[in-house]
Formats: structure tokens, sequence, C-alpha cells
């Protein structure tokens, strides 16, 4: 019996032990799961982050890929830019260069038909072929005038040698009469209807046997009832002066014809430049110049324009430095003040040609001394500006038409080209408006 | 603290860096997605600048060209001209010579012949 205590003491022993053994198990595992479950996060852990570090590196490598894209994309835009600008400002100097060659080829174009018209009125007159002539220059009359407009001042209406101009309005239309040159004896134009004056040919008939040709110089016309009156100055074969003629014609444009016997005036030593004026009564005086001394004389008419009908009145001598010696081409515009007398003085050959202005009592005088300076001289490109007269237009403006050289061609055999300005009186003086 | 109970705070820890770090991870994947795209869309917008300068560089060849060519023909016609003008100065003066029976036409017309000739006139 003393046995059995111990056999419990044992199996109690045995128990403990195996139930201390089972809680040691227990922990132990329960420490290597834990162990392990630590080291499964870590494994976890370490791989997500090797994986994040990728993905930083990734983003890195993106940034920097993106920052050399802009880069790129900068320097494109930039590139682009710049190609745009310089595309733009070479079309620009493409533009300009264009232009320049048209307006080169179409003034080559314009000289050229010029040239063309201008040779074959050159080869005409040769020939004596006046039509022909008169034909080859209204074949050129616009490219010529186009050719002859340098840009500088105003450009002029009529492309050849008009000088000594004389315009009548007649009709609604206005006529030029010229002395003798390319187009003839008396040359006339017609005005276009955009200013430009057109050759209309010679205005003149046959001459008088009494006349030479060649020195047909400064005509005038006169409407009267019925007809008009041309006065023109040209040469007396027998004497060789140079006198004024009449013809006459039904028509504005002619042919005038002179069928006198003798001519109408020659002065002492000569007459020229002969214009008609009205006067405020109504009266008709010719205008012209004596050579020798040179003066200004008028002489009345007779009612029909005909002929001289009493002495010829002096109006104006030299007088002043300006007009070395010369007074002459006189035109006279009548208004409620008197008459203003507008002449040329200087040699008519050269730059100092000029334009001046007397005033009158009346158109037989007396008239003063004139300006000390003249109204009308070269400036710009204009050289030698005279042979002025004056003349209404239709719609009742005064205007002074004139010849003068293109600097820089002045003096014969240089064209003295047509120019017309406006005739202002309101202010008590006349003022020239180009 | 035992040994377990250290293992299971460290596993705890180890856990939350774990979820911290899957955020950035995914962070970073959409953010270097969204760069990538983003790089793409301005490399593309790059090609077609480049394709626009291109044309660009073409076209100025182009316009350089028919700058120069007319450049060109405007320096021969200037050069035409004033010979040109000239031999009309001279007809011109001759014209007015013959209209009023002058013989030294036939001067004026010999001192422009050349410039006359070398415009075919």
């Amino acid at each position: 019996m003393r046995q059995r205590p111990l056999l419990i003491a044992g199996l109690v022993a045995v128990l403990a032990l195996s139930m201390t053994s089972w809680h040691v198990n227990a922990a132990w595992n329960d420490r290597r799961e834990s162990i392990d479950a630590l080291t499964r996060a870590r494994d976890a852990l370490s791989d997500v982050q090797s994986a994040r570090t990728d993905a930083q590196l990734r983003v890195t490598r993106a940034r920097l890929a993106q920052r050399r894209a802009d880069a790129a994309y900068d320097g494109a835009q930039l590139s682009a830019d710049n190609r745009a600008r310089q595309a733009d400002a070479t079309a620009r100097d493409r533009d300009a260069a264009q232009a320049t060659r048209d307006g080169q080829n179409a003034q080559v174009s314009i000289v050229r038909q010029c040239l063309d018209g201008a040779g074959r009125a050159l080869d005409s007159i040769q020939r004596a072929d006046n039509a022909a002539t008169i034909a080859a220059l209204q074949s050129v009359d616009e490219v010529c005038r186009r050719a002859n407009d340098t840009g500088q001042g105003t450009p002029p209406t009529y492309a050849f040698d008009f000088p000594d101009p004389f315009v009548l309005a007649s009709g609604g239309s206005r006529y030029a009469f010229g002395t003798n040159a390319t187009a003839g004896n008396i040359q006339m134009l017609r005005e276009a209807a955009d200013g430009a004056w057109a050759t209309a040919g010679d205005a003149l008939g046959p001459l008088p046997a009494w006349a030479g040709k060649g020195r047909t110089w400064a005509p005038a016309v006169l409407a009267r009832p019925g007809g008009f009156v041309l006065y023109y100055a040209v040469v007396e074969t027998f004497t060789g002066r140079q006198c004024i003629s009449r013809a006459v014609s039904a028509v504005v444009t002619g042919p005038y014809l002179d069928t006198s016997t003798a001519p109408m005036e020659c002065g002492d030593h000569g007459a020229i430049d002969p214009e008609p004026v009205v006067g405020a009564d109504g009266g008709l005086t010719l205008l012209w110049k004596h050579e020798r001394p040179a003066a200004i004389l008028a002489t009345p008419l007779t009612p029909d324009g005909l002929t001289l009908a009493g002495p010829s009145k002096h109006l104006l001598g030299v007088n002043h430095e300006w007009e070395r010696g010369v007074v002459e081409a006189p035109s006279m515009v009548v208004d409620g003040t008197g008459a203003w007398l507008f002449y040329s003085g200087n040699d008519w050959n050269g730059r100092r040609y000029a334009t001046g202005v007397a005033h009158c009592f009346s158109p037989v005088g007396p008239c003063d001394r004139g300006g000390a300076a003249p109204l009308l001289a070269s400036h710009d490109a204009l050289a030698g500006p005279g042979g002025a007269s004056v003349f209404v237009d239709p719609d009742g403006q005064r205007r002074i038409v004139f010849h003068a050289y293109q600097e820089p061609k002045v003096g014969y055999p240089e064209s003295r080209l047509l120019h017309i300005a406006k005739l202002d009186l309101s202010s008590g003086r006349p003022v020239l408006v180009e | 603290m035992d040994e377990r109970t250290a293992a299971r705070v460290a596993r705890r820890t180890t856990l939350m860096n774990l979820a911290a770090t899957r955020r950035a991870l995914v962070t970073a994947t959409v953010r270097a997605g969204e760069i990538e795209r983003s790089t793409a869309t301005v490399r593309g917008v790059t090609s077609e600048l480049v394709q626009v300068a291109d044309r660009l560089t073409a076209e100025i060849r182009t316009l350089e060209s028919a700058r120069d060519d007319a450049a060109l023909a405007a320096w021969v016609a200037g050069g035409q001209i004033g010979p040109m003008r000239e031999c009309l100065g001279g007809i011109n003066r001759a014209l007015n010579q013959a209209s009023v029976g002058d013989p030294r036409s036939v001067e004026t017309l010999a001192g422009v012949r050349s410039a006359c000739r070398s415009v075919g006139a």
C-alpha cells in the first residue's frame, strides 16, 4: 500500500511533465510561427520596398525624359517660330522684289512702246509725211506721257514738245494750240477725259504765199459769232521778219485757213506772240510782242477780230533785272480791278525764263511796271516756265497754261512740256495753284 | 518582453511599413505613368513641330529662290531703262530738231545710236 502514493505521485509527475512539455512545445511553436510571420512580413516588405524603389527610379527616369522632351519641344517651337518669322520676312522681300521687277518691266514696256512710236514719228517727219507723223504721235501719246513721268513734281500732261501753249474751252471740251513742232505748223491737242492731252493734228491749213514754213509760233484762238480766229506768228519770206497773221475756221478744230495777202503786224523789227483779249465793254484788243526793243503792245481789233483797228499802245517794256531784256508772250485776264497782264521774261532757252504779271487799267493800258520778281519761276523739276496764257474752264474756273522744260533736260532741242495751273484772283493778286 | 511578443510587435510594425510602402509604390507607379504619358504627348507635339519647321525651311528656300529671281529680273530690267531713256531722249530731241528743219537731228541720233542699239531700238 505504501507504493500506491508513490505511483500516484509518479503519475502526477509524469502528467505534470507531460503538460509542461506540451506547453513548452506549444510556446515554442507559437514563437516559431511568430518569427516565421515576421520573416514573411519582412520579406514582403523587402519585395515591396524593392518595387517601390524601382517605381521611384522609373519616376525619376520619366521626369528626366520629360525634361528632355520639354527641352526638345521648346527647341522645336523656337525653331519653328524662327523659321516662320524668317519665312514671313523672306515673303516680304520676295513681294518687294517682285513689285520692283513688275514696276521695272512696266517701265521698260512703256518706254519701249514710246520709243517705237517716237521712232516712227521721226521717220515720218524726215519724209515730210505730216499725217503719218501725227498718227505715230497719237498712237503713243499716253505711253510717252507716262514714260516722261519721272515722279518729280507735277507730271506733264502731254509727252512731246508743246511750246507757247494756248487753251480754249469750247463746247464743253478743251483744246490746246502750240508753236510748230512734231505735230505740224500749229500743233493742236484735245483733252481726254482723264485730263491727259492727245495729239489732234495740225490746226493750220496751207500757209499764205507771203509766209515761210518752220517758224509758226505762239498761236491763240478767239471765238467769234460764226467761227473762230487763229492768230499766230510766222516768218515773212521777203523780209525774214517774224510777223503776225490770222486764219479762220468755222469749227474750233480747224483747219484754219489764212487767206491774207500780207501780215497783220510786223512791228519795226518783228512782231510775235499775238493773243486777243475781250475787254469789259466787249471790245477786242490784240496783245503782241514788239521785237527790238522788246515791249508788249496792244492794238484794237475790229469786232470780227480779223483786222487791226487803231494805233498800238505800249503796255509794258523791260523794267526788271529778272527779265534780262526780254518781255514777251502776253496774256491778259480782265476782272473788276481792271486787267492782269501776264508775260514772260529772260531767255526762253534756259532755266531763268519765267512768268511775271503787271496790273493794267484796261486791255489798252496803262499798266504798272510789273513784278520785281516773277510770279512763276523754275522750281523742283520745272525749268523755265513761260509762254503762259490765261483761260477759263467750262465750269468758270480760271486757269493758266504754260510750258516748261523738265530738269535736267533744259534748252533746245529738249522739249518744252505742257502744264496747267489754277489761277486765283480772289485775294486781289494773282495766285497760282499748281 | 519575450521573443514571441517582440516578433509580433516587429511583425505589426513591418506590416504597417508594408502597407505604407505599397501605397508609396502605387503612387510612384501612377506618377510615373502620368509623366510617361505626358512625355509621349510632348514628344508627339515636338515631332509635329519639327515637321512644321522642316516644311517652313523648304518654304523659305522656295521664297528665297523667287526673291532672287525677281531681284535679278528687276536688275536686268533696271539696266535697260537707263539706255532706253537715253535713246528716247535722243529721239525726242531729234524729233524737235527735224520738226523745225534743223539738220543737226542726224548728229543727235548718232549720239544715242549706241544706247538705242543696246536696247534693240
